[in-house]
């Protein structure tokens, strides 16, 4: 056996409490109430089809009046109650707490009756739909815009479309450059059969994405997770921390079709942001076009969307006033980490403030 | 769980401990039984959501699979056996660690159940169930019918299964590559004195270490990607030639295949888009004739004042003015 410090009165005392806080575990999961998220107040201001557009008001306004309005366009990927895991990690109470008025996509759960939905009906649909509803809702003519992950690169598109609409853009960890050498997923992405994937119900199914993500640290999380996961079911409330992360986790629409065909299509496979020649519908993106403020964000261990694909949006845009910011940690670290609810927030109302 | 079935936890827990301790007086007691404690998640599963479930499960099974390596560890350090070297040790753990991690692997991807002979075969030498695979009904039920296009189907199926079975193999073999490179890593790390871990759970994190480690020099080799990609392909493959061939007896039946659905979403989605890009285009329209309305107000106003203006000369003779 293997070369071990330990004794076997040691090893045994460790079985025991292993056993022990399985027990426990299982008596505090008996016990506990439903798993809630996104307990931000807000209402609903617009839907359409399966897409909801959601208003969190500023909490705290200022003597210079009500701010701008922030509208945060999510990926398709996974939902985005990310954004709202709980009270004391939510980016949008953090931002409504800094007097930011925020406005959030929640584009549904496609099924099979929307698998031709492309990323025309996304982008030059849904989000100039969300846009008008959002601007006409705060009374503005335009808005700020803060795209997460894949709704970072629509909303380059976006703006890019409509610049005369985005007095600001953020972008958080957004890919732009899809062929760096780092981006396993999207080396993974590129020898999957697409149209087979997508001949179920003509959607990517959820489930495939999250197994995806799971492969790239198989080991990690799944056999160590789970075997220290009676760690994180000492009381209620550490268990209805990891059970609203692992919710989320698992929470995975299935991708419409078209859209994820095209998507994989002109970003993992073409690269256009990089290589040029993108279109969204009839519409030619050039990212020059947009040159208003421009901050881009993206988490220095982010294991998904790497540094260096984000950092390649520096040498494509037309922002006069572009500016990086590498945070620490993960993909989802970066905005749900405990130091992350004051780090990331601070930034956006810091750079907003001066922009203004 | 009702309190009868936490208390049965209760005792399973005391159960289990006094086996433990009976294992280091010399005098084993048996051992209890882990079922329980399965049972107590399938009770609790009643009470959660499907995922939350299935964590619980996953849970108890790894805890079950660690604690009963951890026995073998504890036998193995009572009476140690001279013959037993660190890399037999090591191996003995990988093995442990890997079937716990295989189960759920291929659980995922539903692969059929009664699949051909030799991915049975080989499902058995990975040590895997082909129990737990779902059903592929079409093997059986068309093997008699000498139907033209059954045997076409049989043939694809075939052909899918075929290409899954190597698919896998290739996919197995690289796993194994992995596995023997996390142990070389792992016996490198033990064979140093001071890198000794105290505790199964140091044992345990250093082994998912050196796994993680040769599994990302394995993703990014182009080996690794084309074989995923190819075990990924095969597997959706036999799913898309079991759905065909529910079309087929759908449309045999009189009801509506997915393909026909499919075009009339097609045609639904086409629709939609002309209807939005006539409403655009009226948007459009209307701003522009609203835009030449008050182009057009603003002119006949200036018009108007002009006209005052002119009228209220006092130079002009009144006809002339008008």
């Amino acid at each position: 056996m293997p070369s071990m410090g330990t004794s076997p009165t040691r090893l045994v005392q460790e079985l025991s409490d292993l056993s022990s806080e399985l027990v426990d575990g299982l008596k505090t999961l008996n016990n506990l109430p439903a798993v809630e998220v996104g307990q931000t107040p807000h209402q609903c201001i617009y839907r359409e089809d399966k897409l909801r557009l959601n208003y969190y008001p500023a909490k705290n306004i200022d003597s210079g009046g009500q701010k701008a309005p922030l509208l945060i366009v999510y990926a398709l990927i996974n939902r985005p109650y990310i954004l709202d895991l709980q009270p004391d990690r939510s980016l949008i109470d953090a931002l409504n707490q800094r007097g930011i008025p925020v406005y959030l996509i929640d584009w549904g759960y496609p099924d099979v009756a929307d698998c031709y939905l492309d990323l025309d009906d996304y982008i030059n649909g849904y989000i100039e739909n969300c846009v008008d509803a959002t601007c006409s809702h705060s009374n503005r003519d335009s808005l700020n815009l803060l795209g997460v992950c894949q709704g970072g690169a629509f909303s380059l598109c976006y703006s890019a479309l409509r610049p005369e609409r985005v007095s600001n853009l953020i972008t958080l960890v957004t890919p732009v450059d899809f062929h760096t050498p780092d981006n396993l997923l999207s080396h993974l992405s590129r020898k999957i059969d697409v149209e087979l994937a997508l001949a179920g119900n003509g959607n990517l199914p959820g489930d495939i994405l999250v197994q995806a993500f799971n492969s790239l640290m198989p080991m990690r999380l799944g056999l160590q997770k789970q075997l220290q996961m009676p760690q994180h079911l000492k009381s209620p409330e550490q268990a209805l921390n990891f059970l609203r992360m692992e919710k989320w986790i698992n929470d995975s629409p299935d991708l419409a079709g078209e859209a994820c065909r095209e998507f994989i299509d002109k970003f993992y496979h073409a690269n256009r942001f990089i290589n040029g020649g993108l279109e969204i519908g009839e519409h030619s993106i050039d990212l020059t076009r947009f040159t208003a403020p421009l901050l881009n964000i993206f988490a220095a261990r982010d294991h998904l969307v790497p540094p260096a694909a984000s950092k390649g949006l520096a040498g494509l845009t037309g922002s006069g006033d572009y500016t990086e910011q590498e945070l620490a940690g993960g993909h989802i670290g970066v905005f749900v980490g405990r130091h992350a609810q004051q780090q990331l927030p601070d930034l956006i109302r810091d750079w907003l403030d001066t922009r203004s | 769980m009702d309190s009868n079935q936490l208390e049965q936890l209760q005792q399973w827990l005391e159960s289990q401990k006094a086996h433990w301790q009976s294992l280091l007086t010399g005098h084993e007691s048996m051992a209890a039984d882990w079922q329980t404690v399965l049972d107590s998640c399938r009770n609790l599963a009643q009470q959660q959501t499907g995922d939350q479930a299935e964590l619980t499960e996953s849970m108890a099974q790894q805890i079950k699979g660690f604690s009963q390596y951890g026995e073998q560890l504890l036998k193995s350090l009572q009476n140690p056996d001279p013959a037993f070297d660190l890399e037999q040790a090591v191996d003995a753990l990988s093995k442990h660690l890997h079937q716990q991690a295989n189960e759920p692997f291929f659980r995922h991807w539903q692969l059929p159940e009664a699949m051909q002979r030799p991915l049975q075969q080989l499902l058995q030498q990975m040590g895997l169930s082909p129990s737990d695979f779902s059903s592929f009904p079409f093997l059986h039920q068309s093997a008699d019918n000498n139907q033209r296009q059954h045997r076409q189907k049989l043939l694809d199926a075939s052909e899918a299964l075929t290409e899954l079975t190597q698919a896998m193999q290739h996919y197995s073999r690289l796993q194994q590559q992995i596995n023997q490179q996390t142990k070389q890593q792992l016996v490198a790390i033990l064979a140093d004195p001071s890198n000794q871990p105290e505790t199964l759970v140091e044992l345990h994190a250093l082994w998912i270490d050196c796994y993680e480690k040769s599994y990302q020099q394995q993703l990014s080799s182009d080996e690794y990607q084309q074989v995923y990609g190819r075990f990924c392909n095969a597997t959706l493959n036999v799913q898309q030639q079991l759905r065909q061939y529910w079309q087929q007896e759908q449309r045999a039946l009189g009801l509506v295949p997915y393909d026909d659905y499919d075009k009339l979403l097609k045609s639904h989605h086409q629709l939609r888009k002309q209807h939005t890009q006539s409403q655009r285009t009226i948007k459009q329209l209307q701003q522009t004739a609203d835009q030449q309305r008050q182009a057009s107000e603003q002119q006949l106003q200036a018009l108007e004042q002009r006209l005052q203006q002119l009228e209220s000369r006092p130079d002009l003779p009144a006809d002339q003015a008008r």
